[in-house]
């Protein structure tokens, strides 16, 4: 079976600068996604870090490593109450999210909230109806539709490379203990939230709902209903949250998308594929190939692809633009992305919110994957399947 | 008080381990886990031979002469290689990379820009205000091969030191240790009251507490009759047998510095301290 690897436009890789003045950033949650988020954003231009918060003096020293230059607050309202600022990150825990965001889109603020919205179905409604607000701006975390290399794979699924869908599915690896290390007992408690029932929805809520945002983007269909199986298959810190779940989402038709994540094992990482009768996709964060079955059509992009060696088969790299690319001696960069997934989603995000123009991931869009993460906790929970209450 | 619980990683295309004591195992356990993705982001933040990477990034944006942002970690290290370069007058370079690769004294060739140039030296790189950098010779690129391990050792104890361990020996490959807190019995060893013994093979060890240690060798032989570590001023790489062995506060330091003293003496044996 041949693969082919997508490689999108040179202009998705290295997009342009937002054009006006400088955003002034404020980073709430200086913790693993913030501290990505800060060393991301100090890469793309046409913004500048200016403040950053958290409630726990550890993670605020790392955060003061990445961005030397900003003001440090102790808590995200206070650095939303000083002002100065025009947009703000919030990486806080997402059990915070809610308050902090409704505090920034009151003023006015620009928000960009990481994904999932909330914990609970109350918080992400509350969220929801702040950003009906006058005024309010905000986009939600989720990357697939700014992450150029999965644009690249969508145009190809959308022209009819799989013809009909046969099957969904996706997995997430990580070795991890969600329990954090601190040196007191209250703020070990405070930082270990993901494995708090009270405080996360756990690995559904944090993962699950960004695979189904994927799928969401990637198919133009949402899941109707979902049902999940889990337990704890090696993380005995006390959490009564399963570290190993399998979820299966009713989709379109008779169609389903299956997903196993798991905090108990690496081996695999993170993949989600797409398959139809005439080939499947794959798509791996900064990569995605196209597996061909032998009776598909040649579409005629295929003659320019360069041969990879994929386990025992043998396919294609697709390398857009490669003159282009080595003429700017980055032609080694082309086989993947040269930025990270986070790095596309912040660029988008500030060059939408200098510009004043639509979020690339509004509400409307967050929401039905956010309620699926959740939902998807319940069923593991009840063991019983649930209803996402929308539709198509 | 528990046992000390012994961690391990393979990274940089080496081997990393942490020995952490002093706490319960379960904040030792957390702690480690923090620890080494930390180890796991400095080899995927440095590694030239990623494509990803915030150093190769920066190679192939910054070739064409372009001032390019990076991120401030980054910059704050290239700020120390720089001081290094110049205490060192020149000895320790970072730019050495493309050298070591036009002579194939590596096993596998770090990705390059296609503008590379093998040459250029440390000081014609300019590090600009708000986290920018310029390469002022079209075609030069870093590698900081010579002071990442050492890097990585340093912030893997800063999240270990705040998230409360009170002792730990972290090392990189052997040949850069760190050692913070009292230490304690491991292995078959007795705690020693004025720190770790580390041994130099085949010379006299150290005891080293709260402050790092790094190793930097040269050994040809018949079958690669040049070493791996080149000679800036030269171009060359080095062709004498040497160990340099430097003790610093932060294994960052330690790490660049060996690699200078190593260039600089051209005794078999050298050493020096910069506590």
């Amino acid at each position: 079976m041949a693969a082919l690897a997508f490689t999108p436009a040179l202009e998705a890789l290295f997009p342009r600068a937002p054009r006006g003045e400088t955003l002034k950033l404020g980073v709430i949650g200086t913790g693993t996604q913030g501290c990505n988020a800060l060393e991301e954003l100090a890469t793309i231009e046409g913004c500048a870090v200016v403040a950053i918060a958290d409630v726990d003096p550890g993670r605020r020293n790392r955060g003061k490593r990445r961005a030397p230059d900003a003001t440090i607050y102790e808590s995200g309202a206070a650095l939303l109450d000083a002002g100065g600022i025009d947009a703000v990150v919030i990486a806080a825990s997402t059990f915070a999210h809610r308050e902090l965001a409704e505090q920034a889109l009151a003023k006015k603020i620009k928000v960009y909230l990481e994904a999932p919205l909330a914990h609970n179905e109350a918080d992400a409604s509350a969220i929801a109806a702040a950003c009906f607000e006058d005024g309010a701006w905000l986009t939600a975390g989720f990357t697939a539709n700014t992450n150029p290399v999965y644009k690249r794979a969508r145009d190809v699924f959308q022209s009819g490379a799989l013809r009909n869908l046969v099957s969904l599915r996706s997995h997430w690896r990580r070795k991890l203990s969600w329990k954090a290390a601190a040196p007191t007992p209250d703020r070990e408690q405070a930082l270990s939230w993901k494995i708090d029932p009270k405080r996360s929805a756990g690995i559904c809520g944090e993962i699950a709902s960004h695979h189904v945002h994927t799928m969401r983007w990637f198919t133009g269909k949402s899941p109707w209903s979902v049902r999940g199986w889990g337990g704890i298959r090696l993380w005995q810190n006390g959490t009564e949250l399963p570290d190993t779940v399998q979820l299966e989402f009713g989709w379109d038709g008779e169609l389903r998308c299956q997903q196993e994540l798991t905090l108990a094992s690496s081996i695999g990482g993170e993949e989600l594929e797409v398959s139809g009768t005439h080939g499947t996709i794959r798509l791996a964060g900064r990569h995605a190939w196209l597996f061909k079955e032998p009776d598909a059509a040649t579409q005629g992009w295929e003659v320019y692809a360069h041969r990879e060696r994929f386990h025992q088969d043998e396919g294609y790299v697709l390398l857009a633009n490669a003159t282009k690319l080595a003429a700017q001696g980055k032609l080694q960069a082309g086989a993947g992305l040269p930025h990270t997934e986070l790095w596309y989603a912040l660029q988008a995000f500030v060059t939408a919110a200098v510009e004043d123009a639509e979020p690339p991931c509004p509400i409307q869009d967050a929401m039905p994957s956010t309620t699926a993460g959740i939902k998807a906790a319940e069923s593991v929970v009840t063991g019983e399947e649930a209803l996402l209450g929308f539709v198509g | 008080m528990s046992e000390p619980v012994l961690y391990g990683l393979d990274a940089m295309r080496t081997c990393f381990e942490l020995v952490l004591h002093g706490a319960e195992p379960a904040l030792l356990s957390a702690a480690a886990a923090e620890a080494l993705e930390e180890i796991r982001a400095a080899e995927a933040q440095l590694s030239i031979f990623r494509a990803d990477s915030w150093l190769t990034r920066l190679n192939l944006d910054a070739a064409s002469g372009e001032a390019v942002r990076v991120p401030a970690p980054l910059h704050a290290l290239l700020r120390v290689c720089a001081a290094v370069h110049a205490a060192s007058e020149g000895a320790f370079d970072p730019c050495t990379g493309p050298l070591l690769d036009a002579q194939q004294l590596r096993e596998q060739p770090g990705i390059w820009s296609e503008a590379a140039r093998p040459g250029g030296r440390f000081s014609e790189i300019e590090l600009l205000p708000e986290s920018r950098v310029r390469f002022r010779r079209p075609g030069m690129q870093l590698d900081l091969g010579g002071i990442g391990k050492g890097w990585a050792l340093d912030r893997a104890a800063e999240l270990l030191r705040e998230a409360g361990v009170p002792s730990a020996l972290l090392h990189g490959g052997s040949s850069t240790v760190l050692s913070f807190g009292p230490s304690f019995a491991f292995a078959g060893r007795p705690a020693h009251r004025q720190g770790w013994q580390i041994g130099i093979e085949p010379h006299a060890g150290v005891l080293l507490q709260d402050a790092a240690l790094s190793v930097s060798a040269s050994r040809p032989n018949s079958r690669r009759p040049r070493g791996h570590v080149i000679d800036p001023q030269q171009g060359q790489p080095l062709r004498s047998t040497a160990t340099a062995a430097v003790i610093a506060p932060s294994a960052t330091l330690a790490d660049a510095w060996s690699t200078a003293l190593l260039v600089q003496s051209g005794t078999p044996f050298s050493w020096k301290s910069l506590l």
